[in-house]
C-alpha cells in the first residue's frame, strides 16, 4: 500500500502514527514545501519571545521519521494531483503514484490588499522560517513593529515581539479584539489586560498603506491619514483553508469530508485545518480550525486510510491561550449573538477586579459553548458536555458555582466518569468489498448526503 | 492482552485531607504544596461530598492530541500518560480537554501538572499516602461492572 501524505504538521503526524500502529509494511511518503523537521506551530510566539529555543521546537523527536519508516519529501511543493489517475505531481518534475491520499495542507494566510506589502520587513506569522526572521529583525536592532489584526495570530505575534523587545501598536479593523475566539465583554476584559500589560492597541482602525524607504518599511498610514512609524510589520487578518489542491473535490468553505474523512474520492482523504468536519454544538459542518482537532482527525484518518474503519464525531472550534498570565480559553458557541440561530441561553459568572469572566451557553437544555477567562474552573468536564451533547440542563446553576465539581451530574455519567470507563476502537476488520477507483458522477456525497449525520 | 494496574478512586470514602496532594508534590517537586500535586480534591464542606482529580492515563488520551508541543505521550510499553514537564509551555490545552479535570496548572511555573503513577516508585505516593484507603492501586477486569462506586450518603 503507497501512503501519500501532502503536509507535515499536527494532522499528518496523528495519521503517520496511526498508520503505523494497523499497517508496518506499507510505505508512506510526506511531502511538505516547508523544510523543516515537524515543528510546534504554535510555539512560534513563543520561539520570538526568546522564551522557547529552538530545541523546544520540535513536536516530535528527531527520530520520528526514521522509527515511523517515512519517506520524507521536505522542501517539495505539490503542483497538483490526478485524482482520476492516482498521481501526486511535484514541482520541478516528479510524479508519485498513490494508494491512499490524505491532504493535510492546513491553512494559508489570507493576505489583504494593502499598498506596500511587498517591503523588506513586512511577514505573516505562520511558519517557523517566518519567526526565525523576525527574531533576526529584532536582534539588528528593529524595535517598533506594528500588527495587523488582532486574532489569535496577530496577538500571539504582538506577544512575542513584546517580549522580544520591541515596542508593538496592534490594528484591528473591527472594534473589539479576539472577535472570532470571545464575546464582547470577553473581548473587553482582554483588550484591558493587554493595556496593562503595555500593548497598544487599536480598534475600528484599518491600514490604508504601508509606506517605505528604499525598498525597506518606515510606517503605516492608518485610515483616518495617522501615520504610524515603525520598522517591522506583521501581517495577521487571518487565515482560509488552504484549498490549492482542491480542484475536483468537493468543496465548502473547506474540503468536504465524511465521517471517515473520505472526500469526493474514497482514496482521498483530508484532515485537519483545510477540512470540514461537523461541528457538534452546531450540528452543521464547519471547519474548525485547531492544534487538537487536527491531530486527532489526522489519528482517525490515519485508521481510516490504512483500513480500520472508525467514525469521527465531529469536532469542536476551541482555542486555549494566556495573556499576561491570564488563561483564556473558548469552547463552541461562545457568542449567541453572531450565530444565526436563536434561542441561546447564557450564564455569566464574573469578577472583572480578579481578571474573572465565565460564561456557558444553553440551547435547549443542552451546553453549546463556554468561555473561561481568568478562572478555569471545571472547562474539561463542561468541554465534555458539549462534546457528548447530553442534558445538562439541570445543572444549569451550579456549573459556574466556586466549588461546583463533577458530583453535580447526572448519575450514570458521573459513575463512567468515576470508574474509567475509557473509549476503546473497534476490532480490527479489513475492507473485503472491492476497492474501487474513483466514483461516477453520482459519488457519495451526493448519494450519501441525506445519510450523513451532518 | 493483561489489564495493567490502575489507581481507582472512592469518593465515598474520601475525608478531603489532601494528604494525597501534599505526598504527590513532596515527591515530586520537594515541597509538600497541595496546589502542586498532580491528584486535586474538590470539595464541598456544607453538602459534604469530596472527590479526586486524578489522571485515568485513558487509552485514548485527548491530552496526547491537545498538546501543541509534543511534550506529552503515550508509552505504548507501560501504558501510562507521561508529560515532559520541560517542554510544556503553558498553554493550557491538555487542560482544556480532559474530561476528568486531572490535569492541573503550576501557575508560577506556567506548566501543567500531570499524574506520571510514580513511574519510579513501587507504588504511588498517593495510593501509600492515603490514611483512608480513599485512592487504590488494582486491576479490574472490567471497570464498568464492579460496583464499586457507592451513592455518597448525605451527612447527618
Amino acid at each position: 500500500m503507497e501512503y501519500v501524505i501532502i503536509g507535515n504538521s499536527a494532522a499528518a503526524i496523528g495519521a503517520v502514527e496511526s498508520i503505523r500502529k494497523v499497517d508496518r509494511e506499507g510505505t508512506v511518503t510526506v511531502i511538505s514545501s516547508e523544510k523543516e523537521h515537524v515543528y510546534s506551530r504554535p510555539l512560534i510566539a513563543h520561539l520570538v519571545a526568546g522564551e522557547a529555543g529552538e530545541d523546544k521546537m520540535p513536536y516530535r523527536q528527531a527520530d520520528f521519521y526514521r522509527k515511523m519508516g517515512v519517506r520524507l519529501l521536505l522542501g517539495h511543493k505539490v503542483n497538483g494531483v490526478n485524482y482520476e489517475d492516482q498521481k501526486v505531481f511535484i514541482n520541478g518534475g516528479g510524479e508519485l503514484a498513490y494508494d491512499r491520499l490524505l491532504i493535510a495542507t492546513g491553512s494559508k494566510v489570507s493576505v489583504p490588499s494593502i499598498p506596500g506589502l511587498g517591503l523588506e520587513g513586512v511577514t505573516a506569522f505562520q511558519t517557523c522560517a517566518e519567526a526565525r526572521a523576525i527574531v533576526e529583525m529584532l536582534k539588528a536592532g528593529r524595535k517598533k513593529a506594528v500588527v495587523i489584526g488582532a486574532g489569535l495570530i496577530g496577538l500571539r505575534a504582538a506577544y512575542g515581539l513584546q517580549k522580544g523587545g520591541a515596542g508593538v501598536t496592534v490594528v484591528e479593523f473591527l472594534p473589539r479584539v479576539l472577535s472570532r475566539v470571545l464575546d464582547a465583554e470577553g473581548s473587553e476584559l482582554v483588550e484591558s489586560i493587554l493595556k496593562k500589560g503595555g500593548l497598544n492597541v487599536l480598534t475600528g482602525r484599518s491600514v490604508r498603506e504601508i509606506t517605505g524607504t528604499g525598498g525597506r518599511v518606515a510606517g503605516v498610514v492608518l485610515d483616518n491619514g495617522e501615520k504610524l512609524p515603525c520598522d517591522l510589520v506583521v501581517i495577521a487578518t487571518g487565515v482560509a483553508p488552504n484549498l490549492e489542491l482542491a480542484a475536483g473535490l468537493k468543496t465548502g468553505r473547506g474540503i468536504v469530508v465524511n465521517q471517515f474523512f473520505q472526500t469526493s474520492y474514497s482514496n482521498v482523504y483530508a484532515a485537519g485545518d483545510v477540512a470540514e468536519t461537523m461541528d457538534i454544538p452546531r450540528g452543521v459542518p464547519r471547519v474548525n480550525a485547531n492544534w487538537p482537532n487536527a491531530h486527532e482527525q489526522g489519528r482517525v484518518a490515519g485508521l481510516n486510510m490504512a483500513g480500520r474503519p472508525v467514525p469521527y464525531k465531529g469536532s469542536i472550534g476551541m482555542n486555549a491561550v494566556s495573556f499576561c498570565g491570564v488563561p483564556v480559553i473558548s469552547i463552541g458557541v461562545f457568542d449567541p449573538d453572531a450565530e444565526p440561530e436563536s434561542g441561546y441561553e447564557t450564564k455569566i459568572r464574573k469578577n472583572p477586579e480578579a481578571n474573572i469572566y465565565q460564561k456557558l451557553v444553553f440551547k435547549q437544555n443542552r451546553l453549546k459553548g463556554a468561555i473561561f477567562i481568568g478562572d478555569l474552573g471545571c472547562c474539561g468536564a463542561v468541554k465534555d458536555l458539549i462534546e457528548s451533547q447530553m442534558l445538562a440542563g439541570i445543572i444549569k446553576d451550579s456549573i459556574l458555582e466556586e466549588r461546583y465539581q463533577l458530583y453535580g451530574f447526572l448519575r450514570k455519567r458521573r459513575q463512567e466518569k468515576l470508574e474509567g470507563k475509557q473509549v476503546r476502537w473497534p476490532e480490527t476488520y479489513s475492507i473485503t468489498q472491492k476497492y474501487q477507483k474513483s466514483f461516477n458522477e453520482e459519488t457519495w456525497t451526493e448519494r450519501e448526503r441525506d445519510q450523513r449525520p451532518w | 492482552m493483561p489489564k495493567k494496574k490502575q489507581i481507582y478512586a472512592r469518593p465515598d470514602l474520601c475525608a478531603g485531607c489532601r494528604i494525597c496532594a501534599n505526598a504527590c508534590a513532596l515527591v515530586h517537586r520537594g515541597e509538600a504544596n497541595p496546589r502542586l500535586g498532580a491528584v486535586r480534591i474538590r470539595q464541598n464542606l456544607i453538602e459534604r461530598y469530596e472527590f479526586q482529580e486524578i489522571c485515568r492515563h485513558c487509552e485514548d488520551p485527548p491530552c496526547v492530541d491537545a498538546c501543541m508541543t509534543g511534550c506529552i505521550s503515550k508509552d505504548p510499553g507501560t501504558g501510562l500518560v507521561i508529560q515532559d514537564q520541560s517542554r510544556c509551555a503553558g498553554c493550557w490545552m491538555c487542560l482544556m480537554v480532559c474530561p476528568y479535570g486531572a490535569v492541573g496548572r503550576d501557575v508560577i511555573k506556567e506548566v501543567a501538572i500531570k499524574c506520571d503513577r510514580c513511574a519510579g516508585r513501587k507504588a504511588p505516593a498517593c495510593v501509600e499516602a492515603c490514611p483512608t484507603g480513599a485512592l487504590v492501586l488494582e486491576t479490574r477486569e472490567d471497570a464498568a461492572e464492579e460496583p464499586f462506586f457507592a451513592e455518597p450518603t448525605v451527612a447527618g
